[in-house]
């Protein structure tokens, strides 16, 4: 993919802007998973779009931090398991509102004159009595529950990342191992060239010197503005092999190496850091680690 | 009504995440005290009715509480993200209800200018600032970045509004972005 000609296209900023049909935003999104340039492109579109619209600030009417926070600590949002019980609640209150009433009047007739009263009324009453305290215990049953339902989902929601993090952990490690099982491949383990840093990074190379196979999983993420780049010490020479993607350090990641030069061999190989793009030649200072094929 | 809790610490994005997925009322009111202005303001740029505009802000902080599990820090800012849910949650509101026949309606000039009530600014100090910021940006970058992000025009329909082919709005889109990164003086690199 021409990386330049699809920055340059708008289609990005069409994107962050939200103008883009939901079909088309879709593919756009998975271009921007799969090319850190496009994310980069797309992060600084956002943050530019987020000071324009932090302009002229207005702030919201006082009392709604309150009431939000009574909305998310107790709500209806809680979850919607818990429509059950609040239907249960809305039928109780339901029928209080139902009770019949005296044509002229608004509330239940509780205190009917003394000529008409009648064991109906009695048990009208007792049973409004009984109704109000079913709805308190219902009530706090159901706030009980609400609260258990959101401590059970948040923990749901941790474990379900750690999963995520696992998987990917794991589909990391799997690559690797069937990396250096494979008989046509060469692993080369590099090390940390600075002393005090434990790093280390891994390259795979083919035997018939056709591709090679890069895994960042033991470098830090270099800082904004500066990439890494792979070297080839070839005859006593560093010989580019190209940069790589940031996203990859401190990850499993394995990724195909795209170099620049067809080296695929040397005596030594090495990764360095360097400013975003890439340098001609590799500074002594910048080389993070080396190794040698076996 | 209770007093709130005072909060002393600054927390980053990340620690502001954990207290939100842990439920925290900290995490709640850092999220209030430091975001509920500027996605109220999103909100307000779009509906302009306030009691709609008060509501929305509502389900868009439940929106966050409810979803900030599925926040994924490597596709971008926290902030961003949920700039975007109050932007989405917004323009759905005035999709659904028939409003963006009226918004369409408005003119652009006016659109520009009449942002509803008396803002509230924070600071006035910066306020200045501010308003040199806006004058920046030419007219026609700020009527194209108006109508697709605060009325919800695709880009096909902003082409139709504005009358000019496609290819010239896209190209458009782009410069305007280019002049909004330069008056913000945006050139980060990407998470």
């Amino acid at each position: 993919m021409d990386i330049k000609a699809y920055i340059e296209s708008g289609i990005l900023d069409a994107f962050v802007l939200g103008a883009l049909p939901a079909g088309e935003a879709d593919r756009v999104q998975a271009d921007i998973d799969q090319y850190p340039e496009l994310a980069a492109e797309v992060a600084a579109l956002q943050d530019a779009m987020f000071a324009y619209t932090s302009e002229d600030l207005m702030v919201p009417p006082a009392a709604l931090q309150e009431k939000i926070w009574n909305e998310l600590s107790t709500g209806a949002n809680a979850r919607q398991q818990i429509v059950f019980e609040e239907q249960n609640d809305d039928a109780f209150s339901g029928q209080l509102n139902s009770v019949p009433t005296g044509n002229n009047s608004k509330q239940i007739p509780l205190q009917a004159s003394s000529s008409r009263f009648s064991w109906r009324y009695a048990a009208t009453v007792a049973a409004l009595v009984g109704s109000a305290g079913l709805n308190v215990y219902f009530w706090n049953q159901s706030k009980q529950q609400k609260q258990q339902l959101l401590a059970i989902s948040t923990t749901v929601d941790s474990m379900h990342q750690q999963q995520k993090a696992m998987e990917f952990a794991a589909n990391g490690f799997k690559k690797t191992t069937d990396m250096m099982a494979d008989e046509g491949m060469n692993t080369v383990v590099m090390h940390t060239m600075l002393k005090g840093h434990p790093m280390a990074a891994t390259l795979f190379l083919s035997k018939n010197k056709d591709k090679a196979y890069i895994m960042l999983n033991a470098l830090p993420k270099p800082p904004a503005g500066m990439q890494y780049q792979l070297w080839a010490i070839h005859n006593g020479k560093p010989m580019n092999m190209g940069v790589l993607p940031n996203n990859m350090a401190g990850t499993p990641m394995i990724e195909p190496v795209s170099s620049p030069t067809p080296v695929m061999e040397g005596e030594a190989f090495a990764i360095s850091l360097e400013k975003e793009g890439g340098s001609i030649t590799p500074s002594v200072d910048s080389i993070y680690v080396m190794g040698r094929p076996s | 009504m209770r007093a709130l809790a005072p909060i002393a610490t600054t927390y980053t994005e990340e620690q502001l995440v954990t207290l939100l997925r842990q439920k925290s009322r900290d995490g709640f009111n850092y999220l209030y005290k430091n975001y509920s202005a500027h996605l109220y303001t999103v909100i307000r740029k779009v509906i302009s009715d306030e009691a709609t505009a008060n509501d929305l802000l509502q389900e868009v902080f439940v929106k966050i509480w409810n979803n900030i599990g599925q926040y994924d820090n490597s596709r971008g800012r926290l902030a961003t993200w949920m700039m975007n849910i109050a932007r989405n949650a917004a323009i759905d509101k005035l999709r659904s209800r028939g409003e963006i026949m009226q918004s369409k309606i408005r003119s652009l000039d006016g659109f520009v200018t009449d942002s509803g009530p008396l803002p509230a600014k924070p600071a006035t100090g910066e306020a200045i600032d501010v308003k040199n910021h806006v004058q920046q940006l030419k007219p026609e970058y700020r009527d194209i970045i108006n109508l697709s992000y605060f009325q919800g025009y695709t880009f096909e329909e902003v082409a139709e509004e504005l009358k000019m082919p496609l290819g010239t709005v896209k190209t458009r889109m782009r410069s305007a972005m280019q002049q909004l990164r330069a008056i913000y003086n945006v050139n980060r690199e990407g998470k």
